[in-house]
C-alpha cells in the first residue's frame, strides 16, 4: 500500500523532526498511518514531493 | 453543542429573513409601482379619451354648421338664378321693349297722367294699381311672383331706368342715369336723385353677368332683412339691353325659416353678419335678432371669423348671450354677405355622453388593472417562495451541512475525541477551503497521536 508515502514521514523526521512531520501531515491533508494505508499513486507521490519540497524551504 | 447548532441555524435563519424580506419588500414596491402606474394610465386614458371625444364633438358640430352653410349658400344662389329667369320672362321683355320705343316724355306722360299718382316735393309717387302703370300685364305677373313668394318688392324698368311695372306702389318713377336731369327739366329743383341713377341701378348696369346682389339690409319699418337682387333685361333677340328687374327677397323671413331646426340634439341654430349681430335664430325667442345691445364680439367663434376664417369650432365653453354654456361650431358663408351659421350645443348636451363613456372605460381599465393587480401579487408570491426556497435550499446545502459538520469535528477535536474522525467537506467556496483547512490541522492531530502512540510503547 502507501510504503513510499510514510518514506516521506520518515524524510521529513530526519529534516526537521517533529515539527516538520507536522507540517507534511499539514500539507498533505494525511498524518503517517493513513499515507500507509493510501495507494502508492503517481499522484500521491507527486503531493508528497512536492509537500516535501516545502517542508524543506521552511525547515531550511 | 446544542447552543452553536442553535447559532449555525440563526445564521441561515438570518440570512432567510433577510433574504424573504428582500423579496417582499422589491414584490410590494413592484406591486406599488405598477398599481400607481395603471392609476396614472387610467387618469391619462380617461383625459386623452374625454379630449378627443370633445375634440370629435366639436368636429361634428362645425361640420353640422358647414352642411347648413353649403344648404344656405346653395339656396342663396337658387334665388338669384330664379331672378335671372323671371328677367327673361316674355312678359317683362315685351314690356321692357315697347318702353324702349316710346319717347322719353311719352313714357312719363304714361306714367304720370294716371289718377291717383302724385309729384311732391320733387318726388314721383305711384299710387300702387297695378292698372294704372305702364304694364299692367307685367305687374299682374310679379304681383303673383311676389305674392307666392318672399319677394315683399318687384319692378322692372325700362332701358331708361324709368319703372314699367312694380308688385306695389313705386316712390320712385325713375331709378336710371337721366333721372336727375329729366326731373331737374320738369321743374322738380328739389329732387336730388343719385347722379347716373340709383346705386344698385348703375352696379347691375355695369354688371358683366347682369346680376347684382346687394348687401343685406335691415329694414326697419318691416323690421326684416333684406337684399336687393338685380338682373338686366335683355332681348333674347340681339341681346340688347332693355332694363332691369330689381327684387327686394325677405332675406330675414328667409334665414327665419331655414335655421328652425329639427335636431333636437342641438341648442341653437343661428346665422351672424360679420359684425357680429344676429340675423336669425332657431330660438323661440328672438329679443337677439337685429339687437344693437347683443353684439357677439367677445365670442371665441366670432374672433376666429373676423380673423378671417371659413369654419371651426369653439376650443372652450362658455356661456353664450343666452347664458347657457355651450361650445359651438361655425362656417362662413360664401355669399356676398359673409353671414356666418353658427351651431350651438349645451355644455351637458355634449359631456353626458363622453362622461359616461370615459366613465365606463374607466372602469374597464379599473378592473383589468384590478386583475393585473391581483395577478401581479400571485406572481410575486410564487416567485418569492421559490426563490426563498432555491435560497434555503443552497444555503442548506452550501452553508449549513458544512458549518454543522466542521461543528461537530471542530467539538470531538475540542474533546481530544479525534480517533477515525474525517472532514468530508470540500470544495471551492470559502467553506469548502475551510474544510481542506481543518483537515490538515486534523491529520496533524494524526500525526501527533500516532507518534505519542509510539513513544508510549
Amino acid at each position: 500500500m502507501g510504503a513510499k508515502l510514510e518514506a516521506y514521514f520518515a524524510t521529513a523526521d530526519k529534516l526537521g523532526g517533529m515539527r516538520a512531520k507536522v507540517k507534511l501531515a499539514m500539507i498533505t491533508k494525511l498524518s503517517a498511518k493513513s499515507a500507509a494505508e493510501a495507494a502508492d499513486s503517481a499522484e500521491n507521490i507527486a503531493m508528497f514531493e512536492a509537500a516535501l519540497a516545502t517542508v524543506k524551504k521552511e525547515v531550511a | 453543542m446544542r447552543l452553536k447548532r442553535t447559532a449555525a441555524m440563526k445564521i441561515r435563519d438570518s440570512i432567510l429573513i433577510v433574504l424573504a424580506a428582500g423579496i417582499a419588500i422589491t414584490g410590494a414596491n413592484l406591486v406599488g409601482f405598477a398599481t400607481h402606474e395603471i392609476v396614472k394610465i387610467e387618469g391619462i386614458t380617461s383625459d386623452a379619451s374625454s379630449d378627443v371625444l370633445l375634440g370629435t364633438a366639436n368636429k361634428s358640430l362645425e361640420n353640422v354648421a358647414i352642411g347648413i352653410r353649403d344648404s344656405l349658400d346653395s339656396q342663396m344662389k337658387a334665388q338669384y338664378e330664379m331672378v335671372r329667369s323671371w328677367a327673361k320672362s316674355p312678359t317683362l321683355v315685351n314690356a321692357s321693349r315697347s318702353a324702349k320705343e316710346k319717347s322719353l316724355d311719352a313714357v312719363f306722360e304714361m306714367w304720370s297722367r294716371k289718377s291717383g299718382r302724385s309729384f311732391k316735393d320733387g318726388i314721383a309717387k305711384g299710387d300702387g294699381d297695378p292698372d294704372n302703370d305702364i304694364s299692367p300685364e307685367a305687374s299682374h305677373y310679379l304681383i303673383d311672383l311676389s305674392k307666392s313668394l318672399a319677394y315683399p318688392e318687384i319692378f322692372a324698368t325700362d332701358a331708361r331706368g324709368f319703372v314699367l311695372a312694380g308688385s306695389g306702389a313705386t316712390s320712385d318713377f325713375d331709378q336710371g342715369a337721366e333721372d336727375q336731369a329729366y326731373f331737374e327739366g320738369q321743374g322738380f329743383k328739389q329732387f336730388k336723385p343719385e347722379p347716373g341713377g340709383e346705386a344698385w341701378y348703375k352696379k347691375a348696369f355695369e354688371a358683366k353677368d347682369g346680376l347684382f346682389v346687394g348687401a343685406v339690409k335691415w329694414d326697419a319699418s318691416a323690421k326684416s332683412w333684406g337684399i336687393e337682387i338685380v338682373a338686366q333685361i335683355r332681348d333674347p333677340k340681339d341681346n340688347s339691353y332693355l332694363g332691369q328687374l330689381k327684387a327686394v327677397f325677405d332675406y330675414g323671413k328667409f334665414i327665419s325659416g331655414f335655421v328652425n331646426t329639427s335636431n333636437q340634439d342641438l341648442f341653437e341654430v343661428k346665422v351672424v353678419d360679420p359684425k357680429g349681430t344676429v340675423v336669425a335664430t332657431s330660438l323661440p325667442n328672438k329679443d337677439k335678432v337685429n339687437n344693437k345691445n347683443v353684439v357677439l364680439t367677445q365670442a371665441e367663434y366670432m374672433q376666429a371669423i373676423q380673423a378671417g376664417k371659413g369654419s371651426g369650432f369653439n376650443t372652450k365653453v362658455g356661456p353664450d348671450e343666452n347664458g347657457e354654456s355651450v361650445f359651438a361650431g361655425f362656417a362662413v358663408s360664401s355669399d356676398v354677405n359673409r353671414h356666418a351659421v353658427v351651431i350651438t350645443k349645451k355644455q351637458a348636451a355634449i359631456a353626458q355622453p363622453i362622461d359616461a363613456f370615459v366613465g365606463q372605460l374607466g372602469s374597464k381599465i379599473a378592473k383589468a388593472g384590478q386583475e393585473l393587480r391581483q395577478n401581479m401579487i400571485l406572481i410575486a408570491l410564487a416567485t418569492s417562495v421559490t426563490a426563498f426556497l432555491l435560497a434555503w435550499f443552497l444555503l442548506k446545502s452550501k452553508i449549513t451541512v458544512p458549518i454543522a459538520k466542521l461543528t461537530r469535528v471542530s467539538e470531538k477535536l475540542a474533546q481530544g475525541d479525534i480517533d477515525g474522525l474525517q472532514i468530508d467537506v470540500s470544495g471551492n467556496d470559502e467553506i469548502g477551503k475551510f474544510g481542506e483547512s481543518f483537515k490538515g490541522v486534523l491529520a496533524a492531530f494524526h500525526l501527533l497521536m500516532e507518534e505519542a502512540e509510539k513513544s508510549r510503547k
